[in-house]
């Protein structure tokens, strides 16, 4: 592709994916002020600045991130990947251009989580990374849930969506429990690679189911 | 072959044993305004679609300048479909696009987008572009369709149904304004409508599909110059229009009225006492393709 096209096709992709990225990360930007003033007097008992006020923000942190990385994959893809190609967008570039606005957010949450980690003792660096991939994985599931609502419709979605509910309901607890722990776990480096590899493989795959789907995909409207 | 243009190869569109384009070969030639006619199910939408990479065909090839469309960019460039839009744009997701929204997006993807053009049209049409995509009406919603069409600045343009649902003053509007950036540009369209005998002034090449297959392309003048309702006794038609094919026979008691399409070196029947009458595209597109007996 001739220079001039592909900074074309480049600039196209920030400005617009970019601009989806940063209209979510406003809303997040509420949400932390919801923590200072909510969460920072919680129970009535002033906490703001203390270690507690920390850990506090740190584990619903977690939350927003896993939830984000999820979420915004799902309900960004189905209605912006049709509407960019029925604009004239290539299919190849549609998909990467899309692991922007899913990369932005997942930095922007990632690097919240890490700022409230620097405050508080008792979060590892290898409860931040494990929480970090848990981000990416979020993304791919978001991702496989995207390709399979492009593919089956609302249908596809659904699936995702109710499968995601029976898991978070059924063990609920114990994924709060694990949120909650995580932060402070400590585990031997190789597990971390390994994590980081399950994570890496999943994205991955995600991509490259996405990009089978999109490669046929019908833009009906 | 002039291989400027967009050069449609036996191209095919099949879903499961349903095929819905049957080998159509078709050269869309640059600064025309091309009709594209037919019945609802024809195959306009999914033609379109095609033309512009946003649908993928069974077989055969669409070529812009000798160039592959299919993922390539710089044909991409030149191209612009304006689909219908309905409320629910993308699903349910979507209910809360606004209309500036989804303009500014068409304009990150337009390389010619032009701002100005797209304020006049949305101050023209009275359009609030705060509102959601999804409280528009049937109307409204083509005008941003238009909008879309008229502001990218594509060399080609395909406009499907842009008048569904606008009321007469601001279609003669659209089809003015249209042909004004047409004169300016010699940018091509190429409009796919149901409203005809409305539209028809704009053509200068029509295409007609029927069933999937295109049944004809030509300048609409030189086609509408060779279309014909002969009417008059039954016994006495028939013997005027033998050797000539027909279309749409129409009996009342002893009257008959048929259409006659006339090929190269046919001429009109004389010395018959029959009614000749030239037909417009709207009763010439009813006779080739309307409902079978």
């Amino acid at each position: 592709m001739e220079q001039k096209v592909q900074k074309q096709v480049l600039k196209r992709n920030i400005l617009f994916w970019g601009s989806l990225a940063e209209k979510y990360i406003g809303v997040t930007f509420l949400i932390i002020w919801f923590y200072v003033i909510f969460f920072s007097y919680i129970g009535g008992k002033k906490i703001f600045g203390t270690e507690e006020m920390w850990e506090i923000w740190f584990t619903y942190q977690v939350m927003l991130l896993l939830v984000s990385t999820v979420v915004v994959p799902m309900s960004y893809g189905m209605v912006y990947i049709p509407l960019v190609m029925s604009f004239g967008s290539r299919r190849d570039e549609t998909v990467w251009g899309f692991q922007i606005v899913n990369w932005l957010v997942l930095g922007e949450m990632g690097g919240l989580l890490v700022l409230f980690a620097c405050f508080s003792s008792l979060v590892s660096k290898q409860g931040v990374c494990l929480i970090l991939l848990g981000g990416v994985i979020g993304m791919a599931l978001g991702q496989f849930s995207t390709a399979l609502g492009l593919r089956f419709g609302m249908k596809g979605v659904w699936f995702v969506t109710m499968l995601i509910m029976v898991l978070i309901v059924t063990g609920g607890g114990v994924l709060g429990l694990i949120i909650a722990r995580m932060g402070g776990i400590v585990i031997q480096q190789r597990w971390l690679w390994i994590a980081a590899g399950a994570a890496v493989v999943l994205y991955i795959g995600s991509i490259f189911a996405l990009r089978q789907i999109v490669r046929n995909y019908e833009v009906r409207r | 072959m002039n291989m400027q243009g967009i050069v449609c190869r036996n191209v095919c569109k099949q879903y499961g044993t349903k095929q819905v384009l049957k080998d159509i070969n078709l050269i869309l030639e640059k600064g025309k305004i091309y009709g594209l006619i037919g019945r609802n199910g024809a195959g306009k939408t999914t033609l379109l679609s095609i033309l512009s990479s946003q649908n993928p065909l069974t077989s055969g090839s669409v070529t812009w300048n000798g160039e592959e469309i299919w993922e390539n960019q710089r044909a991409l460039n030149h191209i612009c479909f304006s689909r219908e839009l309905s409320q629910n744009l993308m699903g349910s997701n979507a209910n809360n696009m606004k209309v500036k929204e989804y303009l500014k997006i068409a304009s990150y993807y337009f390389p010619n987008w032009d701002l100005a053009m797209a304020g006049n049209l949305i101050e023209k049409f009275e359009l609030d572009i705060k509102q959601k995509i999804s409280k528009l009406s049937k109307g409204m919603l083509s005008m941003v369709t238009i909008i879309v069409a008229l502001a990218s600045k594509a060399e080609f343009t395909f406009l499907d149904e842009p008048v569904a649902g606008i009321d007469i003053v601001m279609r003669e509007y659209f089809y003015k304004r249209l042909l004004q950036e047409y004169m300016e540009t010699g940018r091509t369209f190429i409009i796919s409508t149901h409203i005809i005998e409305e539209a028809s002034d704009l053509f200068e090449e029509v295409i007609m599909i029927k069933k999937g297959e295109l049944l004809l392309k030509e300048n609409t003048q030189e086609l509408l110059a060779r279309a014909f309702c002969i009417s008059g006794l039954s016994e006495v038609v028939d013997q005027a229009v033998g050797g000539l094919k027909t279309y749409h026979q129409e009996e009342v008691g002893r009257r008959k009225q048929v259409t006659v399409l006339l090929e190269e070196g046919e001429h009109l029947p004389e010395g018959y006492d029959i009614t000749v009458q030239p037909l417009n595209l709207q009763s010439l597109f009813v006779a080739l393709c309307g409902m079978e007996e």
